[in-house]
């Protein structure tokens, strides 16, 4: 990013290129040409620049100007009014509120985002590892590769780094039960699932940096002592699918991947593979089981991954945002690190804010940042200035919090203590006029669909669960259908077979604990 | 192994180590309610009825859970007993068990399970939701509504039988029993060895033959050998009145640990052939019903001509009688000698890593061979080579043509433990094939009872002669002019009765007790499990009147 003198970022993401990003790509590239402007204005892609529901979008460094609903034909008023005579296409500019609780470093004097893991996305281009690279890329690795494995697994323990896929397990001591392992042959997986409804932090990882989730995957092979990863991708990711792929041929061009990487003797692969997209598939133990082939049913625990995993060798696997938090941990150190997020929980942590949000999208803040500054400092507060009521947190496994939980600290241990969780950092944000019952209706018709029937409570209950939701709502509801609820919900934490039959328990409770009296008219 | 001390409801007990908290429990006198476990199928865990306390967090399934040192184990709290009766009360709800309609009322574990709980009503209305039901079968009967998808029936498919015909597709509350890849059973690649009957829980797999005649505790169950082939597989015989209910696979005997195939389960209870009742004369194109007495006086008349053609199918008793009545004139009508002798026991096909299988369809006959075979080819921990072995070829990569005979021993060859598994080999392969030092051999022989005529030195002959005596199920033969034939047979099939001259009617399969030797050399004895029907002739009735001649 030096000699040019400016730089159009085109966002191509799943939404974008359905409103036209590669035909406004294009067309924006000859009139460049066209102008002779080549030498000056450098067009990159990039990932997602994290505003949803303005088409496709442009932004112009340095000026930090966004342009949304860009068409084919807006291209040339930009060439020749923005590029050649600098003078910014007013009437195409977002104005700052839209993209503040996503850009707000970039964009006015706004609170500050903590970059890490997404330090690189919608600024670099994706797909040229020389710019990864030009941003210390690669420098971990190289930095890791002189460590012996065990000193690296002790800089990751002692940053305090948790796994970001949702149960927030301290990476490190991850890494080293599979170290410990004694194995012909052990396993990284990565889990791009990402199943969640309305979730996409780590495909903004995939598509925006994806060499920094590479670099993260090769720390880590080489601190476990595995000799080959997988990516474990989301089928419908079509562009993430797309772009890991060409990162990796880059990055095995470049002598990062594959035989003795850069003259260490430590030999690494990657391979993708497309998920079969089925939420369950996300659940570690059902990645493995599709990865090899057979259908994604989740697997008894105990045996831990750690001891038997893919293949029945041991096997590491992690979020994609635990990953991409490597690099910058290995290159900075772990004092660093922790100079950001809690004690127990140090570092950053991606957030998916959804709902009646007045700026939707995604932020990277410090963990321990609360739920209020969440939804009304990044996310903007209510639309049209309604009430807040509540905020379903951690995706559709969460909790639903009430207003009287939004000073609460957003990490690991302190959500526990509200018997809730991160989970996969989605917040779900409802207003006064959302209705609980319904909410909990449509999660119970996702675990429903999503149960993949290989257990009895979790089969058959979210069945029953369902059916009496779905009773409360039409009215036809009996005074004990609540405790029903709640007892088969606390059977299916007891005795389901994996975590997603499990978690049920957690909507179901805090939806008819902290809403009850939403419920209560429904069965009288 | 070493050993492992934990406490299962207070009290202290020690284990091998890799046993699961379900088997600890059941060594420390405790019981544990269970569904989809089943003893011979690797854990599953998934109807989480034995759910127990060890540890913190959910509960956990007894019956996958392995003990550690030091565990505490909880079997039976207030808790888990109301976690449990909430899992039976969903399984029962979810879908048809309206048990006064199942034929597997009285015989079923969930059934069971709802007795033991004290279950008086349905928690959760029962859902009305239909269900596929799949009849095509010729035996088996699918009924998806009373399924509870515990998948043992796929898994003893896979594990056991090594046929991968079932599985579940659909996901959720959708989830049904799956048939290859969504056939209808009579059109799918089920070889009909029902253990999948066998082995499931309810009444959603039933045996079509059996249903509604008779629940478990009004029928006999006499164990003893399947008579239809050398393997001499362990059964367990259900009898009501003089009536065979059906066949089991005996999961304690130590040949066939429970597997059977469909020669041995389903056919000869499906047998059409019309029985022989009464000693039959032939006079001038006329049958003529005869006392026995008459009979065995035309046999004594004819004897010093006679040359008599054993079966291999019959009892050893019935081979002695004869062989000591009529000394040298007495033949084997099939194949006696092995081309290649055995070297191998069932035993070495547990370990194999290469199997050689030359000539023979092992899903058609030797079917629990088979399924030794295939339960370990498929899931590729063992090689399968073959060669000309009809069905059997489509689970492996090297299947060859006896022309490429030299290809696929050298393909064996790279096997470190390789078994060759034949029955009867053309010219010039036997030699090919016996000259290979590091195979193990096992022969099947030809009939269930080829090992007894060995034992008793009968040889086989082709039939020459004028006067004939046949004994046997199977018969058929070629008549010159003036031939007189006897057959001794439980059939009177209308080809049989074109060239006869005289039948006398003997018993058959479970009608009478009788040794058999099975491929190992193994003595097992059919037991008598039926009476046989008047006028049929025992063989202990034919013996003795067999010394009188
Ligand atoms: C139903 C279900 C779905 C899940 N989906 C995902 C997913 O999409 N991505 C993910 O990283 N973890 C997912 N998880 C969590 C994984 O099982 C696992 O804990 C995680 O990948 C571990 O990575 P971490 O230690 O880096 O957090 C899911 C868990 C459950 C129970
Ligand atoms: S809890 Fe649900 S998703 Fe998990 S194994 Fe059981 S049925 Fe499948
Ligand atoms: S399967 Fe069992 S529980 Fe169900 S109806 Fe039949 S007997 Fe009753
Ligand atoms: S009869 Fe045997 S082969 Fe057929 S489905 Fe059942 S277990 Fe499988
Ligand atoms: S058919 Fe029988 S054995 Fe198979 S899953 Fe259903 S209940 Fe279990």
């Amino acid at each position: 990013m030096r000699l040019a003198r400016s730089h159009v970022l085109v966002s191509i993401d799943i939404e974008s290129v359905a409103s036209g990003a590669w035909e406004v790509l294009k067309r924006l590239k000859e009139e460049i040409s066209r102008r002779g402007l080549l030498e000056e204005i450098k067009v990159l892609e990039t990932g997602t620049l994290g505003v949803t529901g303005l088409g496709v979008v442009l932004a112009v460094y340095p000026e930090r100007i966004y342009y949304g609903k860009v068409k084919p034909e807006d291209c040339p008023r930009i060439v020749e009014e923005h590029f050649l005579k600098g003078r910014p296409v007013q009437d195409l500019i977002i104005k700052e509120e839209v993209v503040r609780a996503v850009r707000r470093d970039l964009i006015g004097p706004m609170r500050e985002q903590k970059r890490v893991v997404l330090e690189n996305s919608g600024i670099i281009d994706p797909e040229k590892i020389e710019e990864y690279l030009a941003r210390d890329g690669y420098t971990a690795l190289e930095k890791a590769l002189s460590l012996t494995p065990d000193e690296v697994i002790a800089e990751v323990k002692k940053s305090g780094l948790r796994g970001r896929g949702g149960a927030g397990f301290p990476t490190g001591i991850k890494w080293e039960g599979a170290r410990k392992a004694s194995a012909m042959e052990k396993f990284i997986i990565c889990n791009a699932d990402e199943g969640e409804p309305g979730t996409f932090k780590d495909r903004l990882i995939l598509e925006g940096d994806p060499h920094k989730l590479i670099e993260g995957l090769i720390i880590a092979g080489y601190a476990v002592g595995a000799r080959k990863g997988y990516i474990y991708i989301r089928g419908e990711y079509a562009l993430s699918l797309h772009r890991m792929h060409k990162a990796i041929e880059d990055a095995r061009k470049y002598g990062l991947l594959g035989e003795d990487i850069l003259g260490s003797g430590f030999s690494f692969n990657l391979e993708i593979k497309e998920g079969a997209g089925a939420y369950v598939c996300g659940e570690e133990t059902a990645l493995m089981e599709s990865l090899e082939g057979k259908r994604g049913n989740p697997r008894i625990k105990p045996p831990y991954p750690t001891v038997v995993g893919l293949f029945g060798s041991p096997t590491v696997i992690n979020n994609v945002e635990t990953l991409a938090n490597i690099p910058a941990i290995i290159r900075k150190g772990a004092d660093w690190f922790r100079t950001m997020g809690t004690e127990s929980c140090p570092g950053t942590k991606v957030y998916t804010i959804l709902g009646d949000v007045n700026f939707p999208g995604l932020i990277e803040v410090e963990m321990g940042t609360t739920l209020y500054e969440i939804i009304f400092g990044y996310g903007g507060g209510i639309k049209g200035g309604k009430k807040f009521k509540a905020a379903l947190v951690g995706g559709a496994a969460g909790v639903f919090l009430p207003e009287s939980l939004l000073n609460v600290r957003m990490d690991f241990d302190n959500l526990k203590q509200y018997k809730a969780v991160l989970g996969s950092g989605a917040i779900l944000v409802m207003s006064q006029e959302a209705s609980i019952p319904k909410m909990l209706h449509s999660v119970l018709y996702f675990f429903r669909h999503e149960s993949c029937g290989q257990c009895s409570p979790c089969r058959s209950g979210t069945r029953e669960l369902y059916r009496i939701s779905g009773h409360l709502l039409e009215r036809k509801g009996k005074a004990e259908d609540l405790n029903t609820m709640v007892k088969l919900s606390e059977a299916l934490w007891y005795s389901s077979l994996c975590p997603l039959g499990q978690s049920l328990i957690m909507p179901v409770k805090s939806a008819l604990e902290n809403f009850r009296e939403e419920f209560l008219p429904l069965v009288q | 192994m070493g050993k492992v001390r934990l406490k299962i409801d207070g009290k202290e007990i020690e284990v091998e180590e890799g046993k699961t908290i379900l088997e600890a429990a059941k060594e420390a006198g405790i019981e544990i309610p269970t569904l989809c476990y089943h003893e011979k199928l690797l854990p599953y865990g998934a109807c989480r009825m034995c759910v127990v306390e060890a540890g913190p967090g959910a509960l956990k399934p007894a019956c996958a859970t392995y003990v550690t040192d030091g565990m505490e184990v909880k079997t039976s709290t207030p808790e888990i007993q109301e976690v449990r009766m909430t899992v039976l009360q969903l399984l029962f709800g979810e879908r048809n068990h309206y048990c006064m309609y199942c034929e597997s009322s009285g015989n079923c574990e969930l059934q069971d399970l709802g007795y033991k709980f004290g279950l008086d009503h349905f928690e959760f209305p029962p859902y009305e939701d239909k269900y596929p039901v799949d009849v095509s079968h010729p035996y088996i009967l699918l009924d998806q509504n009373r399924c509870v998808l515990c998948r043992r029936c796929a898994r003893a498919c896979a594990e056991l039988g090594g046929h991968f015909v079932l599985e579940v597709k659909n996901r959720g509350y959708q989830s049904l029993i799956n048939i290859d890849l969504n056939n209808q059973f009579a059109q799918s690649s089920c070889v009909s060895c029902g253990l999948c009957v066998q082995v499931c829980p309810t009444g959603a797999l039933v045996d079509k033959r059996a249903s509604y005649l008779g629940r478990k505790e009004q029928a006999e169950v006499i164990k003893t050998n399947c008579d239809r082939c050398p393997v001499g597989c362990g059964i367990e015989v259900y009898r009501r009145a003089n009536f065979i209910l059906k066949v089991y696979g005996d999961w304690d005997s130590p040949i066939n640990q429970g597997v059977l195939c469909k020669n041995g389960r389903y056919l000869p209870l499906y047998e059409d052939r019309p029985r022989l009742n009464a000693p039959k004369l032939k006079e001038g194109g006329i049958w003529t019903q005869i006392s026995p007495e008459m009979a065995f006086k035309v046999i004594s008349e004819k004897k010093g001509a006679a040359t008599v053609f054993l079966e291999g199918s019959l009892p050893l008793e019935l081979l002695q009688a004869f062989k000591s009545a009529l000394g040298d004139r007495v033949f084997a009508l099939n194949e006696v000698n092995p081309p290649i002798p055995s070297t191998a026991t069932l035993k070495d096909l547990e370990d194999a890593d290469t199997y050689l299988v030359v000539g023979v369809d092992l899903n058609e006959r030797y079917g629990v061979v088979g399924s030794m075979i295939k339960r370990r080819v498929v899931p590729q921990n063992a090689r399968l080579i073959a060669v000309e072995a009809g069905s059997l070829s489509g689970i492996t990569d090297f299947s060859y043509e006896y022309k490429d005979i030299d290809t696929a021993l050298g393909e064996a060859r790279k096997g470190e433990k390789v078994v060759a598994v034949y029955s009867s080999l053309p010219e010039g392969i036997s030699e090919r094939l016996e000259t290979e030092s590091g195979f193990k051999y096992l022969f099947l022989p030809y009939e269930a009872n080829t090992m007894a005529l060995k034992e008793l030195g009968i040889e086989h002959k082709v039939p020459q002669e004028k006067v004939k005596i046949y004994v046997g199920e199977n018969i058929s033969s070629a008549r010159s002019p003036g031939d007189f034939i006897v057959a001794f047979t439980p059939f009177e099939t209308p080809e049989l009765k074109s060239v006869a001259d005289l039948l006398i009617p003997i018993t058959w399969y479970l009608e009478d007790e009788g040794t058999f030797i099975t491929l190992e050399g193994k003595k097992v004895v059919r037991q008598r499990v039926v009476t046989p029907a008047e006028g049929v002739l025992t063989v202990e009735e034919i013996s003795s009147r067999l010394l009188k001649i």
